[in-house]
């Protein structure tokens, strides 16, 4: 074969087989581009809401303001992102959200880790904000109309489905995560290690308490609750993280907040730390008479 | 502007539309080449023009004095000083001045304060900063030296300097082989359209399927603050950063020689299988091939090389790995890679270890390699040296396997891709088969539609940040 014919078979071959593997390729248990758009968009998007939920993955992963508020008019997003911690660039973005007009309310989902000064650097936040120029385009409005070039994950071809967690990104900030297999160790392993030299910090804590004072200052009701996990975790989190639940309890209170006590029992987790999509909605059912009834 | 880009493709569409009407006339070819190059650059930060266009001037003023005055000397300072002095300020003012606050704080027990007095602008690292000032460097550097006529029209020296495939990161180009290409009118033949278009999809299957999917083990591995497996796992995740690495930035080098081939122009090869090096010395004519070049040109050999006798060759041999090490980054885990580097030419030289049995050696080689680029990869050198002490912990785990599954199945395929060419290179009559029957156009398909499908996360390529 000539060159020229070449490239002439290439270009017919390469066309005709990217739609061919695109039409026929298994639809993703966790789509790139969608999840491209949802980030970005979480934190570009200026609409306020009258309930605004916060926290890190635990809270984005376990909590959807929309079961929360079902049945009624209220409009609700979940802020939550990896790794989120408190710093007062994260203050400002929740207390920008939040419809003062209404009768706001402020959901924060504490735990140990988020209390860190590591998590209060809030890297994964910065990541997506710093985006600009065609990237930021590209993620806001190009990535989730192009779901035939999502990315082929191989192992969702090696690997039985039930031990591979699907994510679907829902339009309330919520990522509905579950999985058939429950793996009752990886969660605990990543995280023997990640309260070395970071422990839970004075300084974040009263910055937490401080703000929630201001909030309900200026009318916003702000409750908390330590998103349910596996027993073992929170042991785990307990014993290395430095943080005690009480101590933290009575100063959030004490600023006003209302502290909303979940059991960890009959929650389930698909990795020890975050919650299965089921469990997620019935906790969200399950906060709604703390703050409406 | 990134290759794997919708900007790009773009880009290079519009470019490759207009190159055959610009490119018949000299002037008209350097202008739009230029042009166009400097667009590519500015979309990151147009800022960064400034930089790029004023040291570029310097350098083409001085070299274009040079012949013509006797204080040519000055005139090569001149151009020596403002090249190491916007890389010293915009890539290592920040690494000066955390070292001078630590000398400070170490020997006199006294806080000063440096960081805080750097100018903002100054931490701004511009993209491809390392890469044409050397290039730019070496235009003037051999000017002086009389191995080069300087170009006298401004725009035939800017196309060099910036001619986009090259100019972010590398193969650093000298302008010696570049100005004679560029000074005629080069019009590329069917077989050299078919291999760039070869290198530049091999270049993309090499990035985004390679490199960005065992990069997802390693960033994972090195974003925990603390060590928190052993020995194994991480020997596994330092062939992982060896791949990713080599194949991110061969690459990049592969996409740049494919669209310089396409238009015409030849870059030198940046890098030939390194991995399959027989010898610490054979590794460092394998790996960036460009740069290695380029210190041993005008670093290594103009100080004496190993004409002054072993001992002095030794310690030029330490001086420029150490400087290499710099060249990649403000830091000491960079000057310590570079001097692990050092070490191991030096013993190799000295020891004679190249007669020990080939294809041990070759294993020893590539684990020294690995050991090193730990201190490459670590953010600090606290991690570096608890990750390298756990190197040699015998315990071991398997567990990994299960969470970074994609990564090493990807890592798995780079290193059957290098053992089949290594196969390939030992057996050239397999190489003239494959080639009879039209092979290469099934292997380009298959990378390109790998490297839509089979991409892993975005991420930039790693040698931008130098």
């Amino acid at each position: 074969m000539r060159h020229k014919q070449k490239i002439h078979v290439f270009l017919l071959l390469s066309v005709s087989l990217i739609v061919i593997v695109g039409v026929f390729r298994f639809t993703p248990l966790s789509s790139q581009l969608k999840a491209n758009y949802f980030w970005l968009n979480k934190f570009e998007n200026k609409t306020k809401f009258d309930v605004v939920v916060y926290g890190d993955s635990r809270t984005y992963r376990g909590f959807s303001p929309n079961i929360l508020l079902e049945n009624t008019e209220l409009t609700g997003y979940n802020y939550g992102f990896t790794s989120a911690g408190y710093s007062n660039e994260t203050f400002e973005l929740i207390r920008l959200r939040v419809d003062t007009f209404t009768d706001p309310v402020i959901l924060l989902g504490i735990t140990p880790y988020s209390l860190t000064l590591n998590a209060s650097e809030n890297k994964f936040y910065h990541q997506e904000i710093k985006r600009e120029g065609f990237e930021k385009f590209k993620r806001l409005n190009i990535d989730r109309k192009l779901s035939f070039f999502d990315r082929v994950v191989v192992e969702e071809y090696f690997k039985p489905n039930e031990e591979l967690v699907q994510q679907d990104y829902e339009d309330d900030g919520w990522v509905a995560s579950s999985k058939a297999l429950l793996d009752t160790m990886s969660g605990l392993n990543s995280y023997k290690f990640i309260f070395d030299d970071n422990q839970v910090s004075d300084s974040i804590v009263n910055l937490v308490v401080q703000h929630v004072s201001e909030w309900v200052t200026i009318g916003i009701r702000v409750y908390a609750y330590r998103p349910p996990t596996m027993n073992s975790m929170v042991s785990l989190e307990d014993n290395k993280s430095g943080f005690n639940e009480s101590f933290f309890v009575a100063d959030f209170e004490k600023a006003g907040g209302v502290w909303i006590n979940i059991e960890n029992d009959g929650y389930v987790s698909y990795d020890a730390s975050h919650l299965q999509k089921e469990s997620a909605i019935e906790l969200s059912r399950s906060i709604r008479k703390y703050i409406f009834e | 502007m990134v290759f794997n880009s919708i900007p790009f493709l773009i880009f290079i569409a519009l470019f490759l539309l207009f190159w055959p009407i610009f490119n018949k006339k000299n002037k008209s070819r350097w202008l739009f080449l230029t042009f166009a190059s400097l667009f590519f650059y500015g979309w990151w930060d147009w800022r960064f023009l400034f930089l790029i266009i004023g040291s570029g001037l310097i350098d083409y003023f001085a070299g274009y004095y040079i012949p013509k005055v006797t204080w040519r000397k000055a005139l090569l300072v001149v151009s020596l000083v403002a090249n190491l002095g916007a890389l010293s300020i915009f890539k290592y003012s920040m690494f000066f001045a955390e070292s001078l606050e630590s000398f400070f704080l170490l020997v006199f027990n006294s806080n000063v304060n440096v960081v805080e007095s750097i100018p903002e602008f100054a931490l701004i690292l511009p993209v491809g900063i390392s890469f044409y000032t050397f290039q730019s460097m070496s235009y003037t550097i051999d000017i002086y030296r009389g191995r080069l006529k300087p170009t006298l029209n401004v725009f035939h020296f800017f196309s060099f300097l910036t001619m986009f495939p090259q100019l972010v990161a590398g193969p650093i180009v000298r302008a010696k082989d570049i100005l004679i290409q560029l000074s005629k009118k080069r019009e590329s033949t069917d077989i050299q359209k078919w291999n760039g278009i070869k290198l530049f999809v091999f270049g993309l299957f090499q990035k985004t399927v390679l490199a960005d999917n065992i990069s997802e083990m390693v960033n994972k591995a090195y974003s925990l603050t603390d060590v928190s497996e052993y020995g194994f796992y991480w020997w596994i995740v330092l062939i992982g950063f060896a791949f990713q690495i080599y194949c991110d930035f061969s690459g990049y080098s592969l996409m740049a020689r494919g669209i310089a081939k396409f238009m015409g122009y030849h870059f030198k090869m940046n890098f030939n299988h390194p991995y399959l090096s027989s010898s610490f010395k054979q590794f460092w004519s394998r790996w960036h091939i460009s740069l290695s070049t380029w210190f041993r040109d005008y670093v290594y050999i103009p100080l004496g090389g190993s004409r002054k006798g072993v001992s002095l060759g030794l310690v030029l041999m330490m001086l420029t790995m150490l400087l290499s090490g710099l060249w990649h980054g403000a830091g000491l885990t960079f000057i310590i890679w570079g001097a692990l580097h050092g070490v191991y030419l030096a013993i190799e030289r000295v020891f004679r270890l190249k007669k020990i049995n080939k294809l041990v050696y070759s294993i020893f080689v590539f684990i020294g390699v690995i050991f090193a680029w730990n201190f490459f990869r670590a953010d600090s050198l606290i991690q570096a040296l608890n990750i390298s002490e756990q190197l040699f912990s015998i315990k071991g785990e398997w567990v990994f396997y299960e969470k970074f599954f994609n990564s090493l199945f990807f890592l798995v395929l780079a290193v059957l891709i290098e053992m089949i060419i290594l196969l390939f290179r030992l057996n050239p009559q397999l190489n003239y088969r494959f080639k009879k029957v039209n092979f290469d156009v099934v292997m380009v398909v298959s990378a390109l539609v790998s490297s839509v499908f089979l991409r892993g996360v975005e991420s930039e390529f790693i040698y931008f940040q130098f």
